[in-house]
């Protein structure tokens, strides 16, 4: 079965597309390489002042400079994503427009053979619009579904549009980071 | 002071093939920053869920315990490596659990497409 190598290379193409998109938008702009390194130097400031060592006089000045700096940061995180709003909308679309072009290629069709049975809410995405009880009879859905999981952020960070650790959703601190 | 400007100032080293320079080169004075090194492993888990893959594929290795196989060899080979490979302390990579989260959804779902799209390649 070879269908599977197709939607593998599918996605690459549509991920690709969609950095394209987004380096013509966003990251090729001033303002985003400005914001990208404010985030950088912030988030390496954080850590220096977290892992200083203090007395106890000056916890409370270290608290302070903590918090100014988490404050600054999610500032800059925020106004990041609502910079990127833009590319997501568009690469949004694209994905999902593709999504259709390579179901309706291989609508119904099993394109690959699952080397598992997978458990009952997989069976969703990779039984999809595939008939009988064979659940280890695979669609497009499941394996453009990964593709796009894998390749993309692999991708982004290849090219080195990935957002800096540190930033979680919605442009807020990561929960690891709000631990530490 | 000067120090902390200092260590802003420290440029990193991005890109796999930047760090594959650095890793080849390092000595025990190589000092890694933390995004360093975890974007080293990141490659490295990248690198290993596509080799897994198609090994895994292309051998036939099927069902739950080929699953929870790589699954045990993603969280060992980050923590062996990091705890006794490499002079790094981990506390300051994040911790442990930091180590092994960083990348792992990626690594995992890269391992799953390899695997199934090879063994239905060669077996199908």
């Amino acid at each position: 079965m070879y269908g599977g190598i197709f939607v593998l290379l599918f996605s690459l193409f549509t991920a690709s597309l969609s950095e394209g998109i987004s380096y013509v938008l966003i990251y090729r702009t001033e303002n985003y390489k400005q914001k990208k390194s404010q985030i950088e130097k912030l988030n390496q400031r954080m850590r220096i002042v977290k892992e200083a060592a203090c007395t106890m006089e000056q916890q409370v000045v270290k608290k302070k400079k903590i918090a100014v700096i988490e404050q600054e940061l999610q500032q800059a995180n925020q106004s990041m994503m609502m910079m990127k709003t833009k590319s997501h909308l568009f690469s949004g679309i694209l994905v999902f427009l593709m999504n259709s072009l390579v179901n309706s290629i291989w609508e119904g069709a099993v394109i690959a053979k699952l080397p598992f049975v997978p458990i009952k809410f997989v069976r969703g995405f990779s039984h999809r619009n595939i008939l009988g009880e064979d659940w280890t009879e695979c669609g497009t859905t499941f394996i453009y579904l990964l593709s796009s999981m894998s390749l993309r952020v692999t991708l982004q960070k290849l090219l080195g549009f990935a957002p800096p650790r540190g930033q979680g959703l919605m442009g807020m601190p990561s929960m690891q980071d709000q631990q530490r | 002071m000067e120090k902390q400007q200092k260590a802003e100032d420290v440029k990193l080293v991005t890109g796999p093939a930047a760090l594959w320079r650095k890793f080849q080169s390092r000595s025990e004075n190589t000092n890694w920053e933390k995004d360093e090194y975890l974007d080293l492993l990141y490659w490295g888990k990248q690198l290993w869920a596509v080799i897994a893959g198609l090994l895994w594929g292309i051998l036939a290795l099927k069902g739950i315990f080929a699953l929870v196989g790589f699954i045990l060899t993603a969280l060992a080979l980050p923590i062996v490596y990091t705890r006794i490979l490499s002079s790094v302390d981990p506390e300051e990579m994040g911790g442990i659990a930091g180590v092994i989260q960083d990348g792992f959804v990626t690594q995992f779902a890269m391992f799953l497409v390899f695997w199934i799209v090879s063994y239905s390649f060669v077996h199908f």
